[in-house]
């Protein structure tokens, strides 16, 4: 490479002057299609943070068993209409497995909490035992948590859902049905403001009864869809996992329908859905960075033809190929580059412009800035190569001989 | 270049003989003497390519001085275009030996091929047939990047239309070249100034092409053609596009680039230019048809001048 890069830069320079609104709005172009892909990482990065950040809050002797599909791919496996493979005697298992401290089984039961005519949405119905208190890290703010003494016709609510159905935060002492079944508020949580969690449950909206209550409403046999198990200590979180890996095994006669969670693994993502909408999400934003590189592509191509002549004048003074390739694709390159800078920051402002109407913010991180740099290169090499590669494959007296 | 080894004490006579010898008007056979004894060293000398330090460039020195070298060399050169039935030599069986400080006017109808010749010359066209040697070295069969590099060395060329970079400035355009040669940009511009100053439009170096007449285009573009001090200029119809007087300002320029050693093939299609020329090319079908050297006034005029300061050493 005997052309120093400099007089390369200089060179794309000079030429992206000369056509300054033109290397503007092609720049624009990648520009947006960066943004919008650091957009959705960015914001899917924070709510990964906020799982994270639970965890790391529970001193980290956490671990969850979920049941898991044992045909892979079943997006649908966490959400309540699907049979689980978690079985009361499962957590009655769990719950004597010694170094296990505390345990709380989630259950969902199916079912609005009606107050006369109001059947607030997105309100859900658990099951559980008093223990999710501790596991959970949850606060009564008025009355107090079921325990063992108090009857099984009481509920703690969340406070969005007491003012949803009673239309105040302190509704201790009302009442409320699930099913025809009669239920006394006698506590209300502090607002949790975490919809995502590594419960899957938004505690802000939901009724807690106690696990016998929820039996008697799903009819007896109650699948559970997660138990959440707390152990002493951090060091005999790993044996109380062999254990319980171990008993249910022989429960469910070897059949893996079941998966033990912690540390990290549990901060991630909570559910394959999640990790399809991101996907699905950034394959969307990816759409109008492929529309950037096109017009980047575009762009290039008709500079080529416009500077034809140029081409031709520089192979005669001297110019090889792959000095008329460098020069076409540094200055695609420049222009992609500068456009996926801009886009990086614009699409942070855009995040945290969005994220003031959501309950997470967005997070930086290495690898979303590694994304945006690779995305922008990327294109620029994609889509810059193909004209460079024209532009140096024209004959040099043709081009000479061109006029425009 | 081969690798310059010590003093070799044996050949040290080799000089002295010469220059008893050079003056003679045997100059082809000296030269052949030059070219064997030079073989000879470099078969002696064994190790991979080296040759005699301290006598080479005497050597060159004398070779300079007492022969024109050839620069180009062509042997049946053909070039055809078009298959089967609309097969037509442009160039067919072209023999030519232009030597050193020549200013070669080739005229010709349109289609005769000058132009063709002209581009192979140049190395932007392969000939079909036939052997070009460019200071003495076959060059038709390297490669595009080597004829690239080449150009960027050995060849200068000027174009009818200028072919200015309307972007740049003058002395950019005229540095332009040296980019290609890996040299840095200060030391660019110093060169392309330089080169401008000779022409005297060194008030013009940041003036952009399209604030110049025609005539001051085409001396930029001259310069251009001769920042790299290359072996030799080719010129296509460079008044082409000129009126009268700024044709012959032009004419000028070129004539006195060949007063001071350069060597330039000129095509043009007007006659009255060949007064400026040292030989005269004709060419019709593809052949030339006549070949008419022009006395040479003054042999020293002949002598190569060193082109404004710092040239580099032909290497």
């Amino acid at each position: 490479m005997r052309l120093l890069i400099s007089d390369h830069l200089s060179n794309a320079y000079e030429s992206l002057k000369s056509n300054r609104t033109r290397s503007f709005l092609t720049g624009l172009g990648i520009s947006i299609g960066v943004a919008s892909v650091v957009i959705v990482l960015a914001l899917s990065a924070g709510v990964s943070q906020i799982i994270g950040k639970q965890i790391s809050a529970l001193d980290g002797n956490i671990a969850v068993i979920r049941p898991q599909s044992t045909n892979s791919g079943d997006i649908t496996q966490q959400q309540s209409f699907a049979p689980s493979t978690i079985t009361e005697p499962d957590y009655a298992a769990i719950q004597a497995t010694p170094g296990v401290k505390h345990s709380a089984p989630i259950m969902i039961v199916g079912g609005t909490p009606t107050k006369g005519d109001t059947k607030p949405a997105g309100s859900i119905v658990i099951a559980t035992t008093p223990e999710l208190q501790d596991i959970a890290k949850l606060t009564v703010k008025d009355g107090q948590f079921i325990d063992e003494v108090t009857n099984q016709q009481t509920a703690v609510i969340g406070e969005q859902l007491s003012i949803d159905l009673f239309g105040t935060d302190r509704s201790a002492g009302s009442t409320f049905t699930v099913k025809g079944q009669r239920f006394t508020v006698i506590g209300v949580l502090k607002r949790f403001n975490d919809p995502i969690n590594f419960n899957t449950v938004d505690f802000d909206q939901a009724a807690i009864i106690h696990l016998a209550a929820g039996k008697q409403l799903s009819g007896g046999g109650a699948p559970l869809q997660q138990v959440n198990i707390q152990a002493s200590s951090s060091a005999q979180l790993s044996s109380a996992i062999r254990a319980i890996d171990k008993q249910l095994a022989s429960a469910h006669q070897g059949d893996k329908d079941y998966a033990i969670i912690s540390g990290d693994e549990i901060a991630r993502p909570t559910s394959k859905l999640f990790t399809m909408i991101q996907g699905v999400s950034v394959a969307i934003a990816s759409i109008s960075l492929l529309v950037g590189g096109i017009g980047i592509m575009n762009i290039m191509l008709v500079s080529v033809a416009e500077r034809t002549r140029e081409i031709g004048l520089r192979k005669a003074i001297g110019a090889s190929n792959a000095h008329i390739i460098w020069q076409f694709l540094i200055e695609s390159l420049i222009m992609s580059l500068s456009g996926g800078l801009v886009g990086y920051a614009a699409g942070y402002i855009i995040a945290f412009g969005i994220s003031t109407f959501l309950t997470f913010d967005p997070v930086f991180t290495w690898p979303i800035a590694g994304v945006a740099a690779a995305l922008s290169l990327g294109v620029g090499v994609v889509f810059g190569i193909y004209p460079a590669f024209k532009a140096s494959r024209k004959d040099p007296i043709e081009s000479l001989r061109q006029y425009h | 270049m081969a690798e310059r080894t010590g003093f070799e004490p044996a050949i040290v006579l080799l000089p002295y003989t010469l220059s008893k010898r050079a003056p003679s008007t045997t100059r082809p056979p000296l030269r052949t003497l030059i070219t064997i004894l030079y073989g000879r060293l470099y078969k002696t000398r064994h190790t991979k390519g080296c040759r005699n330090a301290s006598i080479a460039p005497i050597i060159e020195a004398m070779v300079k001085k007492h022969t024109k070298p050839t620069v180009i060399k062509l042997k049946k050169l053909k070039k055809r275009y078009g298959i089967g039935n609309a097969e037509h030599y442009a160039l067919d069986g072209v023999d030519l030996v232009i030597e050193k400080g020549e200013f070669i006017a080739v005229m010709g109808p349109s289609g005769c091929g000058k132009t063709t010749l002209l581009n192979i010359l140049g190395l932007l066209d392969r000939p079909t047939d036939g052997d070009y040697l460019l200071d003495g070295k076959r060059v038709e069969e390297l490669s595009t990047t080597k004829h690239a590099r080449i150009r960027s060395q050995q060849i200068g060329f000027v174009f009818q239309n200028f072919n200015l970079i309307p972007r740049i400035s003058v002395i950019e355009n005229v540095a332009l070249p040296l980019t290609y040669t890996g040299m840095r940009k200060i030391k660019r511009l110093k060169e392309a100034s330089r080169v401008l100053k000779n022409f005297h439009l060194q008030e013009r170096e940041y003036y952009m092409p399209g604030q110049l007449s025609g005539g001051q285009s085409q001396r930029v573009a001259i310069a251009r053609a001769l920042v790299n001090n290359p072996s030799i200029i080719l010129a296509d119809e460079p008044t082409g596009n000129l009126d009268s007087q700024a044709s012959h300002i032009v004419m000028e320029e070129l004539s006195d680039l060949h007063r001071r050693g350069n060597t330039i093939v000129m095509v043009t299609h007007n006659p009255k230019l060949t007064t400026y020329a040292s030989r005269v090319i004709h060419m019709l079908d593809g052949k030339i048809a006549s070949d008419t050297k022009i006395a040479v006034k003054d042999e020293s005029r002949m002598e190569k001048i060193p082109f404004g300061l710092g040239r580099r050493v032909s290497s």
